[in-house]
């Protein structure tokens, strides 16, 4: 019985894991300016590898190699958004951003 | 983990590397084809794993993803100021006699590029 | 008929060399300036401006020659390449006419060198001399980069408009907690060379990582205090002197059948195998300040 919840716990995150990196994927794609595109794949491909890695964590038990696979979600989730935020704030100080495409502006600053 | 499944794993990785190399080499743009080149590197680290060699995985991507990438860049961004100097220095460029032996010129670094969005 | 010379793209100044061979060549952009040639005989024909081959230098054939010449020339290499490696025994199979030296490293690998990682056992004790070359191969790329990127003094290069990343708030504070365990990893990877995947190579490209991230994060005065230029030269150089000297050691003693003090150890203890843990060290280290050394060279002038 124990092994049943174990498949349905981990088949339940990877399926959201996987929803997440499709979300990702279409997002990359359609979106036309840099920002949007940017924001898509940081957010998404970080729920989704967390998803996906707590999946193989439930899966395999309570390991070394399971210890590993938590050292790698923590590395994943601290790298990963740090390194778009520095591009996306590169891209909105050296970028020709257009007007219309910056309805909420947190860093303020003169229009472009 | 099949058989069957690991072997078109691997032949799936494999024609993605064929596709990222010939990418890389047909880009105009630097910048987005040195990006497909530290893809290449990626890639080539999955299949050096699935031929059961972790030495070689781990090597391939600390230096490909990771250095070689960055190394390529600061080169690149290096080119792009000696070639502004370059022009400054000795008034408007365009000596365009012997470009024709010259493939298509490229512009390094893309940040300012409207086309690119 | 006569050829019209294509415009020329916008030359201001020309040099003075292509000027000279211009007026040899007795064709000129510049229609004022008289060529200096004998007068010609009048032909019966009206011989054209220019020979039908130089028009098709002009015109661009050349570039079409050598999109064809490069096609072929990848053809030929690519099929040379797939015909070979088809004509090599399958993956995994056993081909003894082939493997003759794998056999005695995998039967007697782990007994002669006391390596358990096979890999490092063969390219630090079987084939250490071409480690060596590698290693030299790497000093060799950065004493180059310092030597070519030294010439002017640098001042009159135009800086790009960057946005420096150095005190971020972000990146330094996210750093701080993950540049110790980037270190503890290269440190890792770089000791365990002979008891598990990973070696000089390894471990080094991952320090050399580590140093450039800490040089971006926190700038250059950080990483500064650890690596300068002195250091650098001092460490590539005596890493290399030490595996040099140390494996000519071995190499005498286990010529002649001497013994030499330097034990095998048991197979999965960290003091083992021999000479390849401060091998590894060794060619870790040039590795790390190969990567580091090119970027700083890169990024400014100096180190």
């Amino acid at each position: 019985m124990k092994d049943w919840i174990c498949f349905f716990i981990s088949a339940f995150f990877a399926v959201i894991g996987m929803t997440a990196f499709l979300f990702a994927a279409v997002g990359v794609f359609r979106f036309d300016h840099v920002l949007y595109r940017m924001h898509a794949s940081a957010l998404a491909d970080t729920v989704g590898v967390a998803c996906l890695t707590l999946a193989a964590v439930v899966y395999i038990g309570a390991n070394f190699v399971s210890l590993k696979e938590l050292a790698v979600l923590l590395l994943m989730t601290l790298s990963s958004p740090v390194s778009t935020h520095l591009l996306a704030e590169i891209e909105y100080t050296m970028g020709n951003c257009k007007k219309e495409s910056r309805r909420i502006d947190g860093l303020g600053g003169d229009e472009k | 983990m099949t058989p069957e499944l690991t072997e078109a794993i691997k032949i799936s990785l494999l024609v993605l590397l064929i596709v990222a190399a010939v990418a890389a080499s047909v880009m105009k743009k630097l910048v987005p084809a040195l990006i497909v080149f530290t893809s290449f590197s990626l890639i080539m680290a999955l299949v050096w794993i699935l031929l059961e060699s972790p030495d070689l995985a781990i090597t391939e991507a600390a230096v490909g993803a990771g250095v070689s990438g960055v190394l390529f860049y600061m080169a690149l961004r290096r080119m792009e100021q000696m070639k502004r100097s370059f022009i400054e220095k000795d008034g408007a460029d365009g000596d365009g006699n012997d470009d024709d032996d010259k493939p298509d010129e490229t512009d390094g670094g893309g940040e300012n590029d409207e086309d690119q969005r | 008929m006569t050829i019209n010379p294509t415009k020329p793209t916008g030359a201001v100044k020309t040099m003075k060399i292509r000027d000279n061979i211009k007026k040899w060549l007795a064709y000129d952009y510049d229609l004022d300036a008289a060529p200096v040639m004998p007068d010609p005989v009048e032909p019966d024909v009206e011989a054209p401006d220019i020979s039908f081959w130089r028009s098709l230098r002009r015109r661009g054939a050349h570039r079409a020659l050598y999109y064809v010449a490069a096609v072929i020339c990848s053809i030929i290499l690519a099929s040379t390449l797939i015909l070979t490696v088809s004509g090599m025994p399958r993956y995994g199979e056993d081909a003894e006419f082939m493997d003759t030296v794998t056999y005695e490293y995998l039967a007697h690998g782990m007994e002669y060198t006391g390596a358990v990682n096979i890999v490092s056992g063969i390219i630090l004790e079987y084939r250490a001399f071409d480690t060596l070359g590698e290693s030299f191969v790497l000093f060799c790329a950065v004493t180059c980069v310092l030597v070519l990127l030294r010439i002017d003094d640098g001042k009159d290069d135009v800086s790009l408009p960057c946005h420096d990343l150095t005190g971020d708030v972000i990146l330094s504070r996210t750093m701080r907690a993950l540049i110790p365990f980037i270190f503890i990893f290269g440190i890792y990877v770089l000791l365990n060379g002979h008891l598990s995947p990973g070696g000089g190579f390894s471990g080094g490209a991952v320090l050399g990582a580590g140093i450039i991230l800490l040089s971006s994060a926190y700038g250059e005065k950080t990483s500064g205090k650890f690596v300068t230029e002195r250091t650098f030269r001092i460490v590539t150089t005596s890493a290399l002197l030490f595996y040099c000297v140390g494996k000519s050691y071995t190499f005498y003693t286990g010529a002649n059948g001497l013994h030499s003090f330097i034990g095998n150890g048991t197979p999965g203890n960290i003091l083992s195998a021999g000479l390849i843990l401060p091998l590894n060290v060794a060619v870790g280290l040039v590795v790390a300040c190969t990567m580091y050394g090119i970027y700083r060279m890169f990024k400014e002038r100096r180190f």
